[in-house]
């Protein structure tokens, strides 16, 4: 919100503040003041007169002025307002003075002619432009003819003002009105608060009625004013809500706002002689389209909270008033109307027809304070005998004020307790009294009388708030907790996920993170653990791309290598861990690699990413989580596998279970991603991998017996996973075989077509003695004979 | 014995000559094989008389010691000499580029998250987590922000249903540690996570971020508690001279609020443009839990009270190493994950 500082003025005396300090000391008690601006600008602006005004030689709209801008000393000024006139006060711009934005008036000559200074429309001080009337835009502003030569301008006219931009947190929203920050104020500077007197009228029988047949509206006044007439406001009354950021229109419209700005109470305004029957009824269940003062169409639907008049709309309660009941120019009678209305309602109401206004948040922030209704409509029927001419004041009408005094108490005790300090009671005491909260103190227990502007304490720990902001946070010592022992170890699923990452972090890969929401067109690709229809969609996105929960990071990692070879980084090699998200929230590791794993290029070494990089990174991550090679298997994807290609990717499987996959994705997939060259990926179910029970680590003798070491190679179908034909070996041997090393796999000459040749070394050991020539000779011929069975494999010949 | 005394100077001069190790050889098998000039002079010692054999055999046995230690002596000389000059032979360039393994790195998020865990284990806090895909009840109505409340327009909001949304801070989780713990402390718990608003992306916004919530409940825990605690946090991320500063602020969850900031640890305080030039960085949201939600959390706020905390991870990471777009964490771009392979 902006705050004038020449209006709160009126509330609470800051006369003798500088503003800077003022905005310091009440950002320390939690009205954060943002920034801070002089409502006009310019330094060297002076009330001056035109002695006389001739055209330009050289220009058809260009004046040549002699302006005395103080007693005797006459300057020229070429001005090119179309209004400017001889016998004029105006609003001088002296040499050196700073108009903001870089723009300084110096002496000058135009077209030829002597220019020392500037004439000044209203708008070229710096108000913000939309506040202002056209007149001010478009000419010179013309002062008054008893404006005294050569003082102040800014002064003057009333617009030296600095305002506070304050940003309130939403339980100070009461200080949206004048009257709540001139409380704050004044407890700051110990200072009383002045509220302005209401002059109290003749009151006359109102004819009007009031109905309310909802929960939703816990008060509704209204008061009949007659005889009011429309013309400007005073320019007090102008300036200061100019400085407000509100537009001055008439006296009518003005007093509602100023009444609102000073009290935070919207006030809307009925013409009472356009309605026929004078009942105003608030409910809802409307639902019609209804054109309201804006002369806009909307549609009413039946949750919106409506003042009924005549059967149809009077106002959209709190958000905008209807265009039958509007008053105008011609309105001589008015029915001035302040309640409360729900908040939430309102706010539903007003977001969806995009009306929400600085009057609205009132209500949906709760704001209000409507204990003091009363005294908003009097002070607005004063207004309008001062200002509008009003004639006749009729009672206010209105539901029942149900308000009940709120007490709250807290001990003395408890604030330190809370606060771990040590305030004494007269302290406290102080504080209360300088927020002008009224209370009893009994031992060190405060019954603390709420005001009714203050809606935002209901308990002790508020009051506690009170104190320990007023006081001081700065005041707070700095201690540690002193209480039981816990402990602070992580769960063996999130240590093991941090090991995850270190080992991958280790094996060269880099740790990437992307968006959980993406686009409906990708969420099914590579999704392995999730149902594919199942699908956790927002209502309302920001966009089609982001609009559901990812059930596969695979997707996410292959935009991320797209975006890298976009911006020349061909190598990628990443990894992500994430949540991924269908009815069942699924923690998966994804990696993916494109490009060079490994390269020293004088030395030779080209790794590129291939299936078997992958393959390690994921092998080397399960040997370092004890998953042993026995608990899973490698089994080829499906041949019309689409995210895969079908020849070099494979499920990892636990039983019937896919914890897993690797592979190289499949070229519809690099199309789509719009990658080039070979893209390999893995995805790994880390919420089964990471809880399963694995053997804790048990030291095994180093063998005291020698191994032997026979190489074989072995002749079978092409086909055949070599894996298999290993395990084979490794039975049939009686685990005699340690280690079966692959080192050569040959398809070609010398081999049958449809064949390959696999050479193994295979390492006998036996840890209880040393092996026997006739042991060993017995072995072979047993592994032989196996894989001769099992895979028609022979030994090559 | 003077052919001795000429085969020993003869020998000597000659084993002084040689440079390698087979000529060496050579002049062992001639002057002490068994076909060698000294054997030769030993034969013409059976004419001699006994005294004249006992001298010659002295003499001879004292040139022979002298013409073996002088080729042991060469034949070292030489050895060194040859494995100097294999040695030089081995020269490489040691400046070439190594075959240094590929080198990885830990996102910044991860490694501010790491840190911060690391810093409140120590501490004797748990690490907690939830769901991303929360319920309003969790999200909303158990932080006490029922229906219409006028914060949650502070919080624009990913709903799935009416009743389920992405979680727009990491504080549901106080409600799921604290409905676990059945209305018994002590409890002293982060949860760090992934955050949802309905935010456009710009430079200074993510419609994802991370959080890390902090939350202790006992019955004696302070505001000065708060204070302590959150001064070491400050020291720990940012270095030993950091102070902070509480202001009041409104949170639904707490009550009192607070915001903290942080002496600027770029300028020291002085004033920078990190700090707009007041000395102060604005860091997180803070504060005593509102009794409320102790209550519709199971637990007796007459008799427990504690203190909750909100950092951003971003925040602290953009801070920390100095990254002026919040984008930047999540466009995954090499050259920006790269800078991370170090220790931080």
């Amino acid at each position: 919100m902006e705050a004038s500082l020449k209006l709160l003025n009126e509330y609470v005396d800051i006369q003798d503040q500088d503003a800077a300090t003022l905005a310091d000391a009440i950002t320390r008690v939690g009205l954060e003041v943002e920034g801070m601006h002089d409502l006009a600008r310019g330094d060297k602006l002076v009330v001056g007169y035109v002695k006389e005004c001739i055209l330009h030689p050289d220009s058809d709209h260009l004046n040549i002025c002699q302006v005395e801008v103080e007693e005797g000393v006459i300057i020229q000024i070429v001005c090119g307002a179309p209004n400017v006139a001889a016998g004029q006060k105006v609003i001088v711009a002296l040499p050196g003075c700073n108009l903001g934005e870089g723009f300084k008036i110096k002496e000058s000559k135009v077209r030829g002619v002597e220019s020392n200074g500037m004439i000044c429309s209203i708008a070229e001080l710096g108000l913000d432009a939309r506040l202002l009337k056209e007149e001010d835009k478009a000419g010179i502003h013309v002062l008054d003819e008893n404006a005294p030569i050569g003082v102040e301008a800014l002064e003057y006219i009333g617009l030296k003002d600095t305002i506070l931009e304050i940003g309130l947190t939403p339980n100070r929203s009461d200080c949206m009105a004048m009257t709540s920050l001139a409380y704050e104020v004044a407890a700051v500077l110990n200072r009383k608060v002045k509220l302005p007197e209401i002059k109290k009228y003749d009151e006359l029988k109102s004819d009007i009625q009031v109905h309310v047949e909802t929960e939703l509206c816990p008060f509704f006044g209204a008061k009949l004013v007659k005889g009011v007439k429309t013309y400007e406001s005073p320019k007090w009354l102008q300036n200061a809500l100019l400085a407000s950021g509100v537009k001055p229109i008439n006296n009518i419209v003005d007093i509602s706002n100023y009444v609102m700005i000073e009290t935070g109470q919207p006030i809307h305004m009925y013409d009472y002689d356009k309605l026929k029957d004078k009942t105003f009824t608030i409910k809802t269940g409307f639902h019609q389209k209804e054109v309201l003062l804006d002369e806009k169409e909307y549609e009413i639907l039946p949750e919106d909270l409506i003042v009924s008049t005549d059967n149809g709309i009077g106002c959209i309660a709190g958000v905008m008033g209807g265009n039958d009941t509007k008053i105008d120019e011609n309105t001589v009678n008015i029915v001035v109307e302040a309640a409360t209305f729900d908040g939430a309602t309102l706010r539903a109401t007003a977001r969806r027809l995009n009306l929400l206004t600085d009057a609205s948040q009132h209500f949906i922030k709760s704001a209000l304070n409507t204990a003091n209704s009363f005294h908003v409509l009097d002070r607005c029927a004063d207004l309008l005998v001062q200002l509008a001419d009003a004639k006749e004041i009729y009672e206010t009408v209105s539901t029942e004020l149900n308000i009940e005094e709120k007490v709250v108490s807290v001990t003395q005790e408890k604030i330190n307790g809370l606060l771990g300090m040590n305030i004494a009671v007269e302290d406290i005491a102080d504080i209360f009294d300088r927020l002008s909260f009224t209370y009893t103190l009994t031992d060190t227990t405060f019954n603390v009388v709420v005001p009714t502007y203050r809606n935002d304490i209901t308990m002790a720990a508020d009051l506690v708030e009170e104190v320990a902001r007023m006081y001081g946070y700065d005041n707070i010592p700095s201690t540690l907790p002193y209480m039981e022992m816990t402990k602070g170890i992580l769960t063996p699923k999130q240590a093991n996920e941090r090991f995850v990452r270190d080992v991958l972090v280790d094996l060269g890969l880099h740790e990437t993170l992307t968006y959980t929401l993406t686009s409906p067109t990708l969420v099914n690709d590579f999704n392995l653990f999730h149902p594919m229809d199942e699908e956790v969609k927002l209502m309302s996105p920001l966009g089609e791309e982001r609009s559901v929960t990812r059930k596969s990071v695979i997707p996410s990692l292959l935009q991320v290598i797209n975006y890298n070879q976009a911006h020349a980084n061909k190598d990628v090699c990443i990894f992500e861990i994430s949540n991924t998200y269908a009815k069942d929230e699924i923690t998966t590791l994804a990696i993916a690699c494109h490009g060079t794993y490994h390269s020293v290029p004088w030395l030779g070494i080209h790794q590129k990413v291939d299936f078997y990089v992958i393959k390690g990174l994921v092998e080397t991550l399960f040997k370092k989580l004890c998953i042993e090679e026995s608990r899973y298997s490698l089994v080829k994807v499906e041949s019309d596998n689409k995210d895969f290609h079908p020849g070099r990717s494979g499920y990892i499987k636990m039983g019937k279970d896919i914890v897993g996959v690797i592979g190289q994705i499949h070229p519809l997939k690099a199309k789509k991603y719009d990658l080039k060259g070979e893209t390999y990926v893995a995805e790994l179910n880390l919420s089964v991998l990471l809880n399963m029970r694995t053997k804790a680590l048990k030291f095994a003798p180093i063998p005291q017996y020698p191994a032997v070491t026979r190489d074989i190679a072995l002749v079978m179908d092409k086909d055949i996973p070599t894996h298999d034909v290993i395990s084979t070996i490794q039975k049939s041997s009686k685990r005699l075989v340690t280690q079966a090393l692959i080192f050569d796999v040959y398809e070609g000459e010398h081999i049958e077509a449809g064949k390959k040749s696999v050479a193994i070394a295979l390492t006998l050991q036996d840890a209880t003695k040393t092996l026997d020539d006739a042991t060993i000779q017995e072995t072979m011929t047993r592994i032989l004979e196996s894989v001769e069975k099992e895979y028609n494999a022979h030994l090559r010949s | 014995m003077d052919e001795l005394l000429k085969i020993k100077d003869e020998a000597l001069s000659q084993i002084e000559e040689v440079s390698t190790l087979k000529e060496l050889n050579d002049l062992r098998v001639f002057y002490l094989g068994k076909k060698g000039l000294m054997q030769a002079a030993m034969k013409s010692m059976k004419d001699m008389s006994k005294d004249e054999r006992a001298s010659f055999g002295q003499v001879s046995n004292k040139v022979k010691q002298e013409i073996t230690q002088s080729i042991e002596e060469k034949k070292e000389a030489l050895e060194e000499a040859e494995m100097n000059a294999q040695l030089l032979e081995e020269d490489i360039d040691i400046t070439l580029p190594s075959n240094a393994l590929p080198l990885g790195s830990l996102h910044p998020l991860s490694v501010v998250k790491n840190d911060l865990e690391e810093l409140f284990l120590g501490m004797g806090y748990q690490v907690a987590e939830g769901p991303e895909v929360e319920s309003d009840h969790f999200n909303f109505e158990l932080m006490n922000l029922p229906q219409g409340h006028p914060a949650r327009d502070m919080q624009d909001t990913f709903y799935i249903d009416e009743k389920t949304l992405m979680r727009t801070h990491t504080s549901p989780v106080q409600a799921h540690t604290l409905l676990a713990a059945k209305g018994k402390g002590p409890i002293k718990v982060i949860c760090p996570g992934k955050t949802y608003r309905r935010d456009d992306d710009d430079a200074t916004h993510s419609h994802q971020f991370m959080q890390c919530e902090g939350l202790v409940v006992d019955k004696n825990v302070t505001m000065a508690d708060l204070k302590g605690t959150l001064e070491v946090f400050a020291k720990k991320m940012f270095g030993e001279k950091r102070k902070i500063r509480l202001r009041p602020s409104y949170f639904p969850f707490t009550e009192p609020s607070v915001e903290v900031d942080i002496s600027c640890h770029n300028c020291e305080g002085k004033g920078c443009p990190m700090c707009k030039h007041t000395g102060w960085i604005e860091i997180l949201g803070a504060g005593m839990v509102n009794p409320r939600v102790l209550e519709m959390c199971g637990f007796d706020s007459t008799v427990y009270q504690g203190f909750a905390f909100g950092i951003g991870l971003e925040r602290v990471a953009m801070l920390k190493y100095g990254i002026d777009n919040i984008r930047e964490f999540y466009n995954d771009d090499l050259r920006f994950l790269n800078q991370f392979t170090r220790k931080g």
